[in-house]
């Protein structure tokens, strides 16, 4: 077996980046990365730029901190749980967001700081990485991706310290691997199917150990990713009676309704397929590490595992179903680089040199993937926004654009109208974006409280405004709004055409979106 | 006899110590004076005849006058005398003082030719003669003569170890050996060698091979092993010390009325010298001699203890056993032993004494508590009960944030692997006196089993100091110990009946007789690991010098007998093996476990022992000891115990349990300030939810069950008031994540001591933890009024059979 242990030396002179007052350096680092992420994030918000994913997870937040009661019923079926309530807790998704990429960029430099090669190789190796188009993307726009790779990065080094064990107790990383894995749960669907791949992997891992030991440590990381299962199943049956809820009801965040018709799906075979595909076009130097690590290895496969779990996780998400095309999700390969390099002795030239191409092959193939539109508009739109192009004349990026452009009118007016007696009627799992733009719920009338149904029966007496889904929008079948309303006045829901209602001017009606304002 | 003084002289000749003339001179002091004298010694003894002669003659006895402030010998004066005059004529300058006279030791008073020989030297000085024996003039020779002094010892000890060498009972090497210029361990060596000799046809190969076996590890003389190994009884080996040292043995007399004691005596000596020391004086012989009981004849550290207490006395030795010493000293002290063991701590620092339950400020604070909450719940119901819902999920939230911190910091930082103690890397020789208590009441049936435990123990058995701590009036147990003859480590000590009648009076009763360096407890039905002692002493003499315990692990042996006992195995692997660890990496104070928590004896004594008042005062002494400055650590060694296994016995276990732990979190929050002024704020709050918040857990988990088991069947709506917005999350935290956290911790724990049959059960904890809250509603019944009453676990109810080793 390769000692991978023996190169592994802690601050050996060779690691000279952050050889030096460690610790203080990482603080300084961390806080960089805080008021970099922080300032870019504001930056991008002030230009009109919100990701959907952080809108979702806000307006979860919002709804939980704020109500209006009984908020649980809209939040308890929503996914991820660790992130909504995390966001909740912190008031913000983006503070979660930039805490997590603090952590992970952190974690990132310092790993390669710690690597067996001259500071150039260090430094230029970290550029490149957090250069990378994914990295970048994913820190920017997505906290669900951003906390996962956290805890993909934490949950492969401990498989790899059971593999070659240090200086931490075999049963304490055990645990370890259960309180990291469990968390997957909590953040991403996919992880429930990975949970199997993760005791495969372990059960190989502690191949040397006797078969009780074996099951007993697979009951251990089992139970508790069966806790997290099992929580996640219960909040959903408790909010909504439906424990799995969370699959098939709107605004539940497994599938943002923004982004749900650039949603993918293929067989397992093809799946492996396109995922190899993109691997090879986006983060190759992956793959070439994983080739590189697995073939000087006398435990191949283990390691194999241990480095193929996040494209497991990604081939479940494609085959479930749950994949859209963007470039975040790459993200973690480039996280997980450090991770695999620090395991790989470099001391030939050609091996950095290898490396380094690799690097430059993943960041100009995913420059040519973003500048080619090949991602989600979400993404395109951030790309081109950090990049100061002007957005591709291309129709889905424009309707999404369109889009956007509308919530924050919207948003804005709700705003300068919202008095403390304003009622507003809307659908929040389908609007969510407008109501984190909007910052607060007070006076709103949302479809999980009780005097929804009264204020749809008589939105002249109970409502002021009225938010619904637009005669073009994609999303006015599934609108709890503006659906019995049509329904009420004998309108076809499907028309595409504008709702009217006796007693209601329309202030705003755009393709996405119509306001209705009381007389 | 004159074959071996030949030996001795042609030794000390050859090795350049002395010359052949100063041997003459040696040998002629000897064969003429000292063999004299020690024909006389069973009567008068040497100081009693000098003494005398001194009286008579109005001199003084060069012991007495040393005593006087400003008195020494001048060992420069010696050296204007060849050792040739000294010894012949039995002389020893001691001081010339300004008025030109000299201080002179002497033998023979009014010697002319002395005073010529001085005259020579100082002419026209006055004499001012004192009295010395013949073996104090020859050590002061030998010791200034010789100068050096150690050196020669080491190779006398080497010649006497040596087979061959016969000189023994020569009087020069014994009066080497008590005016202590050998140490007496040297001639007890050669004495136990005797004894060997004398012993070895009786032994077997085996233990011939166990018990050199024991003396090439840990040094120590081969009496104490036989005796300790049971191959030689105490009184067999006084007999055979007798041989050389011709005193009478009194063990016979012990606890009859044929011994006469002089009471007031020995009231003058602390009782804690004569246990550590092995002597008790029984009576005045005359005006000038003491009568005293000694276990080891050359000890003269006796003689100084009595010295200084009487000086100019004649001691008179009688032999006894460690147990005739232990007898004596129970026999005649047990009233201020008893009162001691309950009323020391009180009457020292009663603010840590757990004798008063609640002081005023605290019921004070209490009633006015509850009347601020009737006059809320009369005002605002929903509000006040939402509030406490709310105060009491976050106090969960933190509860079991802060004990996931402590588990996964105790499971990183340990690992119950039980090691040789050869690899803990000291040496054995080194190895202290460690005393081991074990209370016991009314388990005679354990007793056997506890003696086969004790035998098991990895610790030089010579230097074990086992003391049976047994209540007076429990004669079965008491039969059941006398019939088990245990060896000769363990000493009975009867408690005497008063009340209140609670573990660690006996405890503190038992400290008394202690005599390790070291100390431990242990529980009757205790199987500790064999090399926990070992463990212990290692961790202190690695360990700061403020660490005053270190405990150790404490699991079950009857882990498999039924779900309690499952459940029970479970809740200690994850208490001993992740919390406690856990507390120790953090520094924060460790509330003590019931049995195996091993202390510095000084450091105990000086913390007053345990709290008699207080039902957990393990856990009250782990706090107390932080609260002094004193560091409590963990030892990585296990103490197989009897989990208990019927439900009733548990709750009544566990009720004294959460009860103590009430007392002792009210004991240390009489004055929260000082408390945190002793322990910083970090220990006190670590403290505060470690103690405290046992408690309020216990109590309150029963009634958030109950609610949500309510709502589960009814689906009331009226339930939304207790948990407003927030509070339903974080209920839902507590309910889900801190339940799942529960259960997981303590599979970890179980999983690390690799007890894989027992992990699914961990998924029954919430079950569990029910029985522990209705304890708590027990023990808090009991808390006003029976505060100090001991529930009893009953041992030995279980099924499983104890092995030991």
């Amino acid at each position: 077996m390769v000692s991978v242990r023996s190169k592994n030396k802690r601050g050996s002179p060779l690691s000279p980046l952050l050889s030096n007052n460690q610790g203080a350096a990482l603080w300084l680092l961390s806080l960089l990365t805080i008021l970099g992420l922080s300032s870019l994030i504001m930056g991008l918000d002030w230009q009109g730029y919100m990701a959907q994913p952080t809108a979702f997870l806000g307006s979860k937040a919002l709804l939980a901190v704020q109500g209006p009661e009984p908020s649980f019923v809209a939040t308890g079926y929503a996914f991820p749980p660790l992130l909504v309530y995390g966001s909740a807790l912190v008031r913000s998704p983006v503070t979660v967001q930039v805490l997590c990429g603090a952590v992970l960029v952190g974690t990132i430099v310092r790993t390669m700081g710690r690597l067996e090669v001259a500071r150039f190789w260090q430094i230029l190796w970290s550029a490149l990485l957090l250069l990378h188009p994914a990295l970048g993307l994913m820190l920017l726009r997505d906290p669900t991706w951003v906390a996962t790779t956290l805890l993909l990065l934490i949950t492969t080094r401990l498989l790899w310290q059971i593999l070659y064990p240090q200086d931490l107790p075999l049963n304490f990383l055990v645990v370890l691997v259960g309180l990291s894995a469990s968390g997957l749960m909590l953040l991403r669907f996919e992880a429930w199917w990975g949970l199997v791949f993760i005791l495969i992997t372990l059960w190989c891992l502690l191949w040397q150990e006797t078969w009780q030991y074996r099951a007993a440590a697979l009951f251990i990381v089992g139970t508790m990713c069966l806790f997290a299962i099992g929580t996640c199943v219960y909040l959903n049956w408790l909010a909504t009676g439906n424990p799995l809820a969370f699959l098939s009801q709107p605004g539940s965040g497994i599938r943002l309704p923004g982004l749900d018709s650039f949603l993918v799906q293929a067989g397992l075979g093809e799946s492996i397929l396109k995922i190899l595909r993109w691997m090879l076009q986006i983060a190759p130097v992956y793959l070439l590490v994983m080739l590189w690590l697995m073939g000087r290895t006398q435990a191949p496969l283990q390691v194999g595992l241990i480095i193929a779990l996040p494209i497991v996780l990604l081939l479940i998400n494609l085959w479930e179903g749950l994949y859209t095309p963007n470039l975040s999700q790459f993200g973690v390969y480039l996280a997980l680089l450090p991770l695999l390099l620090e395991q790989l002795p470099s001391r030939q030239s050609w091996r950095k040199l290898l490396i380094t191409l690799g690097l430059v092959l993943s960041l100009v193939s995913s420059g040519w993937v973003l500048q080619t539109n090949q991602v989600i508009p979400d993404e395109i739109l951030l790309w081109r926004q950090l990049t100061h192009q002007a957005l591709p004349e291309l129709q889905p990026v424009q309707a999404y654009h369109q889009m956007t452009i509308e919530q924050r009118t919207i948003a804005t007016y709700l705003f300068q109208m919202g008095q403390p007696q304003q009622h507003i009627l809307m659908d929040d799992r389908l609007h969510f974006p407008i109501l984190y733009l909007l910052h607060h719920t007070e006076g709103l009338i949302l479809p999980h409280q009780y005097e929804f149904e009264v204020a749809l029966e008589e939105p002249e007496q109970w409502v002021n405004l009225i938010v619904v889904a637009g005669a073009q929008s994609p999303l006015r079948m599934q609108d709890a709004v503006r659906r019995p309303l049509a329904q009420q006045r004998n309108i076809d829901p499907e028309a595409q055409e504008g709702l009217t209602l006796p007693g209601f001017k329309t202030v705003f009606d755009f393709p996405n979106y119509q306001v209705l304002q009381r007389l | 006899m004159s074959d071996r003084l030949t030996q001795l002289g042609f030794y000390l000749i050859s090795r350049g110590y002395i010359s052949p003339e100063h041997w003459q001179l040696v040998q002629h002091v000897m064969v003429q004076t000292l063999q004299q004298n020690l024909d006389q010694l069973d009567l008068t003894s040497q100081s009693q005849f000098s003494r005398e002669i001194a009286k008579r003659l109005h001199q003084s006895f060069i012991a007495g006058w040393l005593q006087i402030p400003g008195h020494n010998i001048d060992q420069r004066l010696a050296h204007r005398f060849s050792t040739q005059q000294l010894l012949k004529l039995e002389f020893f300058p001691c001081t010339l003082s300004a008025d030109n006279t000299l201080a002179i030791a002497v033998i023979h008073f009014d010697h002319p030719e002395i005073t010529q020989v001085i005259h020579q030297v100082w002419p026209g000085v006055t004499l001012n003669q004192l009295s010395i024996t013949k073996n104090q003039l020859l050590a002061l020779v030998m010791s200034h003569r010789l100068g050096r002094l150690p050196q020669f010892c080491e190779q006398l000890r080497q010649s006497l170890l040596t087979k061959d060498f016969q000189g023994i009972d020569s009087p020069f090497v014994k009066a080497l050996a008590r005016s202590g210029y050998i140490a007496n361990q040297i001639y007890q060596d050669q004495v136990d060698r005797q004894i060997w000799q004398q012993m070895e046809q009786r032994l077997t190969p085996a233990q011939q091979r166990e018990i050199q076996g024991v003396q090439a590890r840990t040094g120590s003389p081969l009496g104490d092993i036989m005796t300790r190994l049971g191959y030689l009884s105490e009184l067999d080996y006084q007999d055979r010390l007798n041989q050389f040292a011709k005193l009478p043995i009194i063990s016979m007399l012990v606890g009859t009325d044929l011994l006469e004691v002089d009471v007031q005596l020995s009231q003058t000596f602390k009782p804690r010298e004569m246990m550590d020391h092995h002597f008790f004086p029984l009576a005045w012989v005359g005006q000038h001699s003491l009568q005293v009981v000694v276990r080891n004849p050359y000890n003269s550290e006796v003689e100084s203890i009595i010295h200084r207490q009487f000086p100019q006395t004649e001691v008179i030795k009688v032999l006894g056993t460690e147990r005739d010493i232990t007898s004596l000293l129970a026999q005649y002290f047990h009233k201020d032993f008893s009162e001691r063991a309950i009323y020391r701590l009180l009457k020292r620092a009663p603010h840590e004494s757990a004798a008063r339950v609640f002081t005023a400020p605290q019921l004070l604070i209490l009633y006015g508590l509850s009347v601020i909450g009737v006059w809320l719940l009369f005002y605002h119901f929903w509000g006040t009960l939402a509030s406490i819902m709310l105060v009491l999920n976050l106090f969960f939230v933190v509860a079991i944030g802060f004990k996931l911190i402590l588990s996964v910091q105790g499971l990183k930082v340990r690992q119950p692997t039980h090691g040789q103690w050869e690899t803990l890397n000291f040496n054995p020789q080194s190895l202290p006196i460690y005393t081991v208590l074990v209370p016991v009441y009314n388990e005679p049936e354990v007793i056997p089993i506890l003696i086969e435990a004790l035998r098991q123990l990895d610790y030089p058995q010579e230097k074990l100091d086992v003391l049976l701590l047994l209540e007076e009036k429990d004669k079965v147990t008491l039969e059941a110990s006398r019939a088990a003859n245990p060896p000769g480590f363990v000493r009975f000590i009867l408690i005497p009946d008063s009340q209140p009648k609670t573990k660690p009076k006996a405890c503190n009763y038992g400290l008394v007789f202690a005599r390790g360096e070291y100390l431990t407890i242990y529980d009757a039905e205790d199987i500790p690991d064999p090399d926990q002692l070992l463990k212990a002493v290692w961790a202190f003499k690695n360990g700061p010098p403020n660490l005053a315990c270190v405990q150790a692990a404490l699991n079950y042996f009857n882990r498999d007998e039924n779900f309690l006992t499952r459940m029970f195995t479970l809740e200690y692997s994850y208490w001993f093996d992740c919390l406690l660890p856990g507390l120790e990496a953090f520094q924060f104070p460790i509330p003590l476990g019931g049995t195996s928590n091993h202390f510095r004896t000084d450091l105990l004594r000086q913390l007053g022992g345990w709290d008699p008042f207080n039902v957990t005062e393990d856990a009250d002494l782990g706090i107390r000891a932080s609260q002094r400055g004193y560091v409590v650590g963990v030892i990585n060694s296990t103490t197989y115990e009897e989990a208990n296994c019927q439900t009733k016995n548990w709750i009544r276990q566990r009720s004294r349990w959460i009860k103590g732990y009430m007392q002792t979190w009210l004991v240390h929050n009489r004055n929260p300030w000082k408390s945190i002024r002793k322990l910083g704020f970090k220990n006190w709050l670590a403290y505060q939810f470690f103690i405290g918040g046992t408690i309020v857990a216990f109590l309150s988990s029963p009634l958030l069950w109950l609610i949500y088991f309510y709502w589960l069947l009814t689906r009331e709506t009226w339930l939304v008031h207790l948990f407003p917005s927030w509070t339903l999350y974080l209920s839902l935290v507590c309910l889900l994540l801190g339940n799942a956290l529960g259960i997981y911790l303590n599979i970890t724990a179980v999983f690390r001591r690799k007890y894989f049959q027992l992990l699914p059960y961990a998924l029954l904890n919430p079950i569990y933890w029910q029985l522990h809250s209705m304890a708590s509603y027990m023990a808090l019944w009991q808390l006003f009024t029976k505060p100090f009453y001991w529930e009893k676990t009953q041992h030995g109810l279980s099924k499983v059979k104890k092995q030991t080793g």
